[in-house]
């Protein structure tokens, strides 16, 4: 049984319909997701995700998971980083922080970025890119990269549920985040 | 301040401003505005040009005190009716109102008036704020104007003309974005630059040639009236198809090639977000972001999988497709929706994007020569009642 706002949109839709319809080739296509290209290719991420986080994986929330990574410093003192997430369902409104440490634990520059929330694919695969400049002088030695997600509606850090080739940071109050790794700058 | 910023000649009695109102059928609510224009700190006289009113408007605005003119409802023109109106009054400066905006506030013309103390500026635009009883559509539509237009005032002017036109479309909007929902305007100015008689966006027009010939246009986002409409999903079609046909041109933008050459095209596409919009509301749907990636993934694109497998957005796209996602997004918001609220916003925005879209191809196809017959009608039905 349709709900009242129910027919009132359907009222709302066919009220369009009738308008595009005076172009002779106009007709409204069916576009249904099949249930089972969705169960497929949800399996087929999850195997992706299976494989790829077989030796290293960061899950946030238990919904949002960090499968891979590059830190690469490019020729132009720039350093790119570029990441795979596997998001259970699509992300909403959540951000990464990326902070580049030094061996004191002080934050030296960093690479935060949003996370493209409408670039999830049916997969489930989310990239996310972030190219920052390497600020000139200001610093050389050991770098540590600290990474962790959170909401900037709520301001609030979304939990490690889950840690495979990786670390959680807790040395220097950042609990709900992870060592990637340490670099020679 | 009428001292400091009045043009003297035209200063007549202590009356710095008059109020020009085109009315049909205003409604009962008509008295709220002219009690707002009432209470205001600055004194000023209320034209009414009215097109057929039979429900007590010319009544109500009589007890107001308002000078009348009446017209034949099918001789009304946005342009040319309030440019009939303007032509009564007397007073160096003018203010457009809309019959259904209420002014907030006793200083919102005092606001409004503050900056023709630069005699460079020759109109000044108010800020909108929703109606309470606004719906989610409706609201969006405002604040997305603020957030465009910005919350502080504003100077908008361009002296190198070369400059405008290296502009892109948005910056060339805000650039000379004026409003007569409710705005003022320097009477000086008005009788060498009236309103062109154009049936849609005769203000943006207007705020053009003021841009053009050198002047200033302000936003005054502190002089603000509160007007919003709760529209039908065709309207906001029609709404959005005539904006899209006539703003560019006004603007002076070139046609935008949005990659859709030929009526199948644009019917397929069409045709499937309309689909895609008829699942939304049919089915209870209410994680509409997960939708949006499986709605068009078929088999087809399961098997080519595995040779583009972390390609993002595999599912096919437009920009209509894109818009449409868009203001489900921005009128939600982030929080997960429910199936009544995503089907209150679903009609809109799929008018709205398809609305732009058709314009879009209409304006590409007319500088080609190659509109149809077909999208000849459409145009016909979409352009006309808005």
């Amino acid at each position: 049984m349709p709900s009242p706002e129910q027919i009132e949109a359907g009222r709302e839709l066919d009220g369009i319909f009738e308008l595009l319809q005076v172009h002779p080739g106009f007709e409204v296509a069916a576009v249904r997701p099949s249930p089972f290209v969705m169960r497929a290719t949800t399996a087929l991420g999850l195997t992706v995700k299976w494989v790829l986080s077989w030796s290293f994986c960061a899950e946030f929330n238990r919904s949002l998971t960090l499968i891979s990574f590059r830190v690469r410093l490019e020729a132009s003192s720039m350093i790119a980083l570029n990441l795979l997430w596997h998001a259970e369902s699509v992300p909403v409104n959540c951000s990464v922080f990326v902070h580049f440490i030094d061996e004191t634990g002080a934050i030296r520059f960093q690479a935060d970025h949003p996370l493209p929330s409408g670039q999830v694919g049916p997969l489930r695969l989310l990239p996310s890119q972030a190219r920052v400049p390497m600020p000139q002088g200001l610093f050389t030695g050991l770098c540590t990269v600290r990474l962790g997600v959170w909401s900037p509606a709520t301001n609030a850090h979304f939990p490690v549920t889950r840690l495979r080739g990786c670390t959680r940071d807790s040395s220097h109050g950042y609990p709900d985040a992870v060592i990637l790794g340490s670099y020679y700058l | 301040m009428a001292s400091a910023c009045a043009d003297g000649a035209n200063v007549v009695s202590d009356v710095l401003a008059s109020i020009v109102i085109p009315t049909k059928n205003a409604g009962p609510e008509f008295r709220q505005t002219l009690d707002a224009i009432r209470r205001q700190t600055l004194k000023s006289e209320i034209f009414i040009v009215d097109s057929g009113s039979t429900d007590g408007t010319l009544q109500l605005a009589t007890d107001f005190g308002a000078h009348i003119t009446t017209i034949a409802p099918e001789t009304f023109n946005h342009g040319a009716t309030r440019n009939l109106g303007v032509g009564q009054t007397r007073t160096p400066f003018c203010i457009m109102l809309v019959q259904d905006a209420v002014p907030v506030g006793d200083e919102w013309l005092e606001t409004l008036l503050s900056p023709f103390c630069d005699n460079r500026v020759v109109g000044v635009t108010a800020q909108q704020v929703p109606r309470a009883d606004s719906n989610a559509v409706a609201r969006w539509q405002v604040e997305y104007r603020i957030r465009f237009l910005g919350d502080r005032p504003r100077v908008q002017e361009d002296s190198d003309w070369g400059h405008f036109l290296d502009l892109g479309f948005q910056e060339r909007l805000r650039l000379a974005s004026f409003d007569n929902v409710c705005s003022g305007i320097r009477r000086s100015f008005w009788e060498t630059h009236p309103f062109r008689p154009v049936s849609f966006a005769e203000d943006l027009d207007w705020g053009m040639h003021a841009i053009k010939a050198g002047f200033r246009l302000v936003y005054s986002p502190d002089a603000q009236v509160i007007h919003s409409h709760n529209r039908p999903a065709a309207y906001h079609l029609k709404r959005s198809y005539v904006s899209g046909r006539i703003v560019p041109g006004i603007l002076e933008m070139n046609p935008l090639d949005n990659g859709v050459h030929t009526d199948a095209e644009l019917l397929r596409s069409l045709g499937e977000l309309c689909g895609e919009a008829r699942t939304l509301v049919d089915d209870q749907v209410t994680d509409w972001r997960s939708f949006r990636e499986y709605a068009r993934f078929g088999i087809r694109d399961l098997l080519r999988t595995p040779i583009r497998l972390l390609q993002p957005n595999s599912a096919p796209s437009t920009p209509m497709r894109g818009n449409f996602y868009f203001i489900l997004d921005q009128v939600l918001g982030p929080n997960e929706a429910t199936a009544a609220s995503l089907r209150s916003v679903v009609p809109a925005a799929l008018a709205e994007a398809a609305g732009a879209f058709i314009a879009e191809y209409y304006n590409w196809c007319e500088a080609n020569g190659t509109v149809s017959d077909g999208l000849r009608r459409l145009d016909q039905v979409l352009s006309k009642g808005v």
